[in-house]
Formats: structure tokens, sequence, C-alpha cells
């Protein structure tokens, strides 16, 4: 049996290695590293699919029961999936920088990488919490290092509300080791005796939990470091924080849900919670200047639109939201492509600026309408899975609630045709100061071709997702 | 026949001495010649004793417990990367021989069966480090106050032995019975440990003697003299006085904790921040001190390993810096332009120290806290993580500072002692911050043979 997993944790380092001692081709190495990686996780979905979840266990500290356990599942499938595609498409996506500067960003990239498969694999809290917190360190160097103008506010924001968020996650997590019946950190005992944590420790428990997760996804009031960070870091960057990253909040409030008995006695306020952070974000979207901030705050109201669907408990609902997850991943992190493409090409994101890009750029007119008209749920993309997943579900738990993500979808609908409008279809297109690497078309064919792929087949994904209840 | 104690003995003897003969010659590199041959002798028989077995009382005073011979272990590895911070000053022949000395006395401290060993040990370690303050008119200051506070440690503790012996007439490092007497020797050691080991009310002195010093004094003071305050610490509360030192140390690390963390974020000089730095994470150490459990010992032993190599290793890029005048936290600005390894390696310490994961900081903060909640202390581990959020905030701004771009900054060269010294620290945080598992083993092991 060849340990897969660890491979698909440890290829990134790999990666590293070769970047820091070759200097040469680092694009191309963690172009190569991202494949493979796709190509590793392809036998593991194989695997998954034949012979059922299976996982790995190495020591850390063994005598406290902390071990390197990966493992791959029905409920993480999706997450991992995602990201896997996330990363191929960030890695394809052109180069910004000098070569001296390429060898430390991409070192950064691979750390990343290795940051989210650990996490999104880890079968042990302890572990979660540790590559939790490389991911999110090494995103933090990557802001700060290669972003955008505002970059050290933005950086700095971001670290400390998410390294806030990361010390509530492991007090919760210590807690829940605590209070379980068996002391453990492994997920599958949380998942199995969750509902066995006295009452009073289960409400601390997800008070904390909830809030870590609320940052990081993120969600109204905790949520002001997105738009900076989105905004102002690299588009490999923006493509993790929002496509990937953000996940990691989506995962944590699902294990919760499903473990925690406690979570479906507050689940309604969760639920309201979420839909005025949805139809609040997607107000805030109307009124942007920037093209980036816009979509930073759609990519919070359909993050949203996700935490509604974790909060109906029920299957269609969940199952709403680990599609939703993977769609989002696909569709905003496409967008965001785009957008860091008309920045280059065009030499601004600000909307007033803007006009004809149609005309004056084919390729990225024609995807960006198509990327934004599977936001919305057009037919026969992910994000009409999601939405009508969602709604179903929604419909099932809380009846006329779902008029309020509903809402959300509408708004962002408006303002995503108006700024169409505007850019995209009228006037005369700006000067083109660059055109765009061979290696963006890839990346976006790819991205383009799952989201309408996964969109006409989703029993392919809906198949391996299954959710307990 | 000659046992493995016996050699470890001839051996640290012998390594004074030769030091002291090669002071004679006056030459550097002999006196690193014998340094480093005699430590690397050292720390191989203390893996073979830590390998073999428990090796008890020996001429009544010295208590080779798996406890002591791992904690000496850990600081004669320490040990070797200081000679290599301190190669490049000009006052290494010197320091080659005080620091024997002290050398010698920490072994004494930590392999100590009573209270008057630990007493000549403290003398032995405090002492010469105070004539290495007073070998450069610049550090006359620093070597002047750490002189006077040692003092006064040295006559509380010999105080406390005083009436300890009056009152009991036992000063074994063995449990005390329940008197007045005991009492007031209790407070007595505390007070003169919490002066050497920087424990709240009696730690003002820190930051003035650690940034007057110069910078491998201070990785000395802050990595072993401190260190080895808590491992008394460890002895006379746990072995001594277990039934009433529990509340005290809970306050006493709760006020650290906060006094270090708060203090240190206002500060501009790089080795101030660290000095407050060091106090709060005596802070931490307390509270694995605290929870009273071998647990928890264990945890303290590996955040006192995890710290020592932080702090040694930090102050190998600040003394590196302090050479070239740079000492305030904006005149590390640009520091990535000029050397990779210095600032890598000063992040990942500053990182291990806040308990990035993949750092030995991570896990050490991980069972201290952990350790508290076994014994009943959640509220202990959630303050503790609170000051965790709060020193990220002066950690970073040395980070950010490291890593922002200066114009002008041309690359400088770390002389070949330093990039060792830093190679040496990187590989051990990540090492056992990555695969701790066998060295807390060995820990716990060791705490249980206390």
């Amino acid at each position: 049996m060849i340990p897969i997993l660890i491979i698909m944790v440890l290829l990134p380092l790999a990666g590293l290695f070769g970047i820091v001692g070759s200097r040469k081709g680092v694009s191309k190495i963690a172009l190569s590293i991202a494949v493979l990686e796709l190509i590793v996780f392809v036998y593991a979905a194989y695997t998954l699919s034949h012979s059922g979840p299976f996982s790995e266990s190495y020591p850390f500290i063994p005598k406290l029961g902390i071990n390197f356990e990966f493992s791959l599942n029905n409920l993480n499938f999706v997450f991992v999936f995602l990201s896997v595609i996330v990363f191929t498409a960030a890695s394809a996506t052109s180069e910004f920088f000098t070569k001296e500067e390429r060898v430390g960003y991409y070192s950064i990239f691979m750390l990343v990488e290795s940051g989210v498969l650990g996490m999104f694999l880890s079968g042990n809290l302890i572990i979660l919490y540790l590559f939790w917190d490389l991911s999110i360190i090494a995103l933090f160097f990557m802001l700060f290092h290669f972003g955008g103008y505002d970059r050290r506010y933005a950086s700095i924001k971001f670290i400390i509300y998410s390294l806030f968020s990361s010390s509530l996650l492991l007090i919760g997590i210590i807690m829940t080791y605590f209070y379980l019946p068996v002391h453990s950190f492994e997920i599958s005992q949380l998942l199995s005796s969750g509902y066995l944590i006295p009452k009073q420790f289960q409400i601390a428990i997800f008070i904390l939990l909830m809030l870590a997760f609320i940052i990081k996804m993120p969600a109204f009031p905790l949520h002001s470091w997105a738009p900076d960070a989105y905004s102002e870091s690299t588009p490999e960057g923006a493509m993790l924080l929002a496509g990937v990253l953000s996940k990691f909040g989506v995962y944590g409030m699902l294990l919760l849900f499903i473990s925690m008995p406690i979570a479906k006695e507050y689940s309604f306020y969760i639920a309201i919670l979420f839909a005025f952070s949805s139809i609040y974000a997607s107000a805030i979207a109307l009124v942007q200047k920037n093209l980036k901030r816009m979509l930073s705050y759609l990519s919070i109201s359909e993050i949203g639109i996700i935490g509604f669907a974790i909060t109906t408990g029920n299957v269609i609902g969940l199952n709403g939201a680990l599609f939703g997850s993977l769609s989002h991943a696909l569709i905003i992190s496409l967008l965001f492509l785009l957008t860091f493409s008309i920045g280059k090409v065009f030499g601004t994101t600000i909307l007033e600026r803007l006009s004809g890009i149609l005309n004056g750029y084919h390729v990225l007119g024609y995807s960006f309408l198509l990327a934004m008209l599977a936001t919305i749920g057009l037919p026969l993309t992910t994000g009409f899975i999601t939405d009508i997943l969602t709604l179903i579900g929604g419909a099932r738990s809380f009846g006329l609630l779902i008029l309020a993500p509903a809402l959300a979808i509408i708004v962002n609908a408006s303002y995503l045709f108006w700024t169409y409008e505007k850019s995209f279809l009228t006037g005369e297109s700006g000067e083109i100061f660059e055109a765009l690497d061979k290696k963006v078309y890839i990346a976006i064919l790819l991205l383009i071709t799952l989201i309408i792929a996964l969109g006409v087949f989703p029993s392919v994904i809906l198949n391996y997702i299954g959710v307990i209840t | 026949m000659i046992s493995l104690f016996d050699m470890l003995a001839i051996s640290v003897a012998l390594f004074v001495l030769l030091n002291i003969l090669a002071r004679l010659a006056n030459n550097k590199k002999l006196h690193f010649a014998i340094t480093f041959f005699f430590l690397v002798l050292i720390l191989s028989i203390l893996s073979l004793m830590l390998y073999y077995k428990d090796f008890g009382l020996h001429m009544g005073f010295i208590n080779a417990s798996r406890f002591s011979v791992l904690i000496a272990a850990i600081l004669t590895m320490g040990m070797l990367i200081i000679q290599l911070i301190a190669y490049d000053e000009q006052v290494y022949t010197d320091f080659s021989l005080l620091s024997s000395f002290s050398y010698a006395g920490m072994l004494l401290v930590v392999m100590s069966s009573n209270v008057v060993t630990i007493f000549i040990g403290l003398a032995l370690l405090t002492v010469p480090s105070v004539f290495i303050l007073l070998l450069s008119r610049k550090w006359i200051e620093a070597g002047l106050k750490y002189f006077i506070v040692t003092a006064l440690s040295a006559s509380l503790f010999a105080f406390g032995a005083a009436t300890l012996f009056f009152s009991t007439g036992n000063l074994q490092l063995s449990e005390q019975g329940y008197s007045l007497g005991s009492l007031i020797a209790f407070i007595f050691f505390i007070a003169s440990i919490s002066i050497e080991a920087g424990i709240f009310p009696f730690n003002l002195w820190i930051p003035d003697v650690y940034q007057d010093a110069p910078s491998f004094m201070t990785s000395m003071l802050g990595g072993f003299n401190k260190k080895v305050g808590l491992i008394a610490l460890i002895y006379i509360s746990i072995l001594m006085f277990p039934f009433i030192s529990q509340n005290l140390l809970l306050v006493l690390a709760v006020l650290t904790m906060f006094y270090g963390n708060l203090a240190a974020l206002v500060q501009k000089n790089v080795k101030r921040i660290l000095a407050y730095s060091s106090i709060s994470q005596v802070g931490y150490i307390l509270i694995g001190i605290a929870s009273m459990s071998k647990y928890g010992v264990a945890a303290s032993a590996f955040q006192i390993f995890a710290h020592i190599f932080a702090f040694i290793g930090a102050f190998a890029v600040v003394a590196f810096l302090e050479r070239k005048e740079r000492k305030e936290i904006i005149e590390y600005i640009g520091l990535n332009k000029e050397n990779k390894l210095a600032s890598f390696a000063l992040s990942l310490m500053l990182l291990s120290m806040i308990g990035m994961p993949f750092t030995v900081g991570f896990v050490g903060k991980f069972l201290v806290f952990s350790s508290a909640i076994y014994s009943n202390f959640a509220w202990l581990a959630v303050l503790g993580i609170i000051n965790t959020v709060i020193s990220i905030y002066y950690y970073a701004k040395i980070i950010i500072a490291v890593y922002t771009n200066r114009e002008g900054a041309k690359p400088i060269r770390l002389g070949t002692p330093t990039s060792i010294a830093l190679l040496i620290s990187i590989i051990v945080i990540l090492v056992f911050g990555i695969y701790p598992g066998p060295l807390f083993n060995i820990m716990q092991a060791a705490a249980s043979s206390l």
C-alpha cells in the first residue's frame, strides 16, 4: 500500500527544496508539483471510491495521542479536491516578479500548499491546528513581502485576525479533548462521541470555535480583514485566500455542526447571522469602486450562503454546502485570476477607468461573463447546483428564511450585470500594456472546464460526498 | 572500575583545569579547541548515562538522576552554541575560562541532592558571570547591577538554608515537614530564586542588565543562569515543599507572564524586547511547574529546552548586529536583503517563541498549557493563550522590520562560527518541532525519576 496521503502533504515540501536548490525555472517546478498532486489525488479518489475511506498514521507525540494522522473520507474529499485544483490553477498563472524574488515567492507558495493539504487531510485535531497555522503564517509572509501597494496594513490586519482565530481554535480543541469521555484528539472520535460532552462545555466549545470559524470564513461582524487582504494580495494569494483558506472555516464549521448536538439547537440564530452576512456583504459590494474589492465582498456574500447551507443541518443543505464550497472555490479563484489579469493588461482595476474590455481583450471578457453567470447560478454551471441545494435545504429547515440568501443572490446579480455593462460592454478599451502569458490561459481553461463539467454532471462529486447526520 | 559518573566528574574537572592552563598561552583557538572537545565529550558521556540507568547519589551531595542528566545534556548543547557565538568577540579567551567555571556550577545545581549544593552551584554559576561583565568598561554598569542582585539572591538563599537547618536539621531535597521554620525557609528560597530566574516581583533588574550586557553574555544570562534557577525552583518546590508551593506558583506564573508581555509591548530596543519576552517565557515555564505533576515537570523541561535554543539562536543574530552597532528595531530594517540566513534564523527563533507550528516552541507551549488543563487549571491555560496572542505583537514587530526593504542595503557576511551556531539552532528547533515524540518520552521518563 502506497502512503498516498503523506505523499500529498510532503510533495510541496520536496518542491520547496527543489526550488531553493535549483533557483532556476522555479515556476515550472511549482506547476509540476501541482500537476503531480493532481495525479496523486486522482489515484486517492479512485482508492476512496473502491475501498472506502482510508487513513495513515505517523508518530508525533504518541504518548499524548497526537499523531500525524491523515485520512481521506467523504467529508474532506471535496475540500482536498478544490485545493488541489486551485493550487494547480494558481501555480499556472503568470510570472509577476524578478528572478531573485521568485525563489522566495514560490517557496512560500509551496509551504502554503503543504499547509492547506495537511489541514484538510488531517485526522487529528492538533495536527489540523498545526497545518492551519502553518498556512496562515506562510500566507502572511506572501502578503507582506509580495503584495500590493498597501500590503503592510493588509497583511498585519490579516495576521492579527487570523492568529486570534487560531488561538481560539486551540483553546477549543484542548477543551474538546478534555471533555470528551475518551480523551482523544482524533476527529473520528469527535464525530462519533461528540454528543457525550456535557452540555455547558458544549456551549463554551461551540462559541469559541464558531468565533474562530467566523473570523476565518469570514462572516459579518468579523470580516473586515478580508477585503483588504484579498485586494492587496498577489493574484495567487487572492486565489488561495478566497478560494481555499476561506474553506478552513467552512470545513471546521461542518465538523462542529455534525459532531455537536448543541449546534442544532442554536442553528436558527447562526442561520440568521449568515443570511444577514450575505445580504450585508452584497449591499457593501454595490458601492465599491475597485473591482478587486467588489469581488472580495462578493466572496464574503457567497461564503455567507454556504454558512447558511451548513446551518440547515439536513442532508440536502449539507450537500449544498459541500458542493457550494467546491463551486465557490472554482468560481471566485477564476474571478480573481481574471481581475488581476485585467489589472496587468490594462494597468488598473478601478471601475471608472475600465471600459470596453470585451472588445479589447476577448478572452478576459468572455471568461469573466461566464464566471459571473456561474456565480449568479446559471443552469449547467456549478453555481446553479449550489443555489438549488442550498435553497431547498434551507426551505426544509427554516421555511421563509431562504428569502434572505435569495435576496443576496439577486443583489449580487444586479451589481455584477451593472458592472459588466459599464466596464466590459460599453466604451473604448484602454491601452493594452502587456499581453497575458500562455500559461494563464491554461489556468482559465482548467477552471472554466471544471465549472461547466461539474455543473452538467454534478453527480460525479455528489456521489463522493456523503454527510453523516 | 571507573563508572560513567566518575568519567563525567573527571572530564568536568579537566575541562576547567585545562582552560586555566590555556589562559597562560592566551590563544583563542586553543581555548576553543579545549572547550569544544570537552563539551562534546561531556555530552556523549551524559547521553550514555541517560541511556544506561539512573546513577543516583554520589559523594553525598550529588544526585545524578535521569532528570538531572537530561537537563545537563541540554545545557551542554546550549553551551556549545554559546561558545560559537562568543568566538568572534575580543574577550573570548577570558570568556572561555570563566564560562567553564559557570558551566561546572550549572552542572552542580542541576545534579544537586541538597540545598547546600544548590547554593554552591549557584554561586559558582553567577560569580564568573559577574566577572565576565566586568571585563570591559562598556558593560560595567550591567556587571555591578548583576553583582548586587546575585549577592542579594545568594544571601537570601543562605538565610533560607540556615533557617531550614535550624528548624528541621534536614537539608536534603526531600519532603519537609510543615512548620513555621520550613515556611520561612520556603519564602526565602522562593525570593532568592525569583531574583535569579526573573519571577515577577524581583525581576526589575532583568531588562537593564540584559540590555547593557554584551549579547553573548545576555544569551548566557537568559539561556543558562535563568534556566538553572528554574531547575532549582523545580527541585525546591516539587521535592521539598509540594504542600505549600502550588498556589503561590500559580499566582507568580500569571503575574510574570503578564508583566513580561505587557512591558515588552512598548519597547523599541531588540535586546530589551527579548529580555521582557524571556520574563514572559519564565511565566509559561512556571505554569508547568505549578501544575505539580510529573507531566507538568516534563512540560516545563520541554519548554526550558525550547526557550534555551530559541533565545540563544536569536541572540546569535543580535550579537552579530551589535558588533555593527545596530540595536534598535528600526536598525533591523532591511536585514533580509543583507543576509538571508540571519533574517530567516531570527524570524524562526521568534516564531518559535510565539509558538508557531512545527517549531519546538509550539510543542513546549502546548505541553505546558495542557499540563495546566490536566491539573484542572483550565483558566490558567486560557490566560497563557491570551498572553501568547499579546506577545505576537512585539515578536511580529521585529520580524516585520527584518523583512521590510531598505534602500541601499548591501549583503553582509556572517562569520563562520555564527553561521554554524545558527544552523545548529535552526536544526534543533525544526527537528524537535516536527518530531518531538522521542524527546518527550525521554522527558517524561526523566520527570518520573525525580
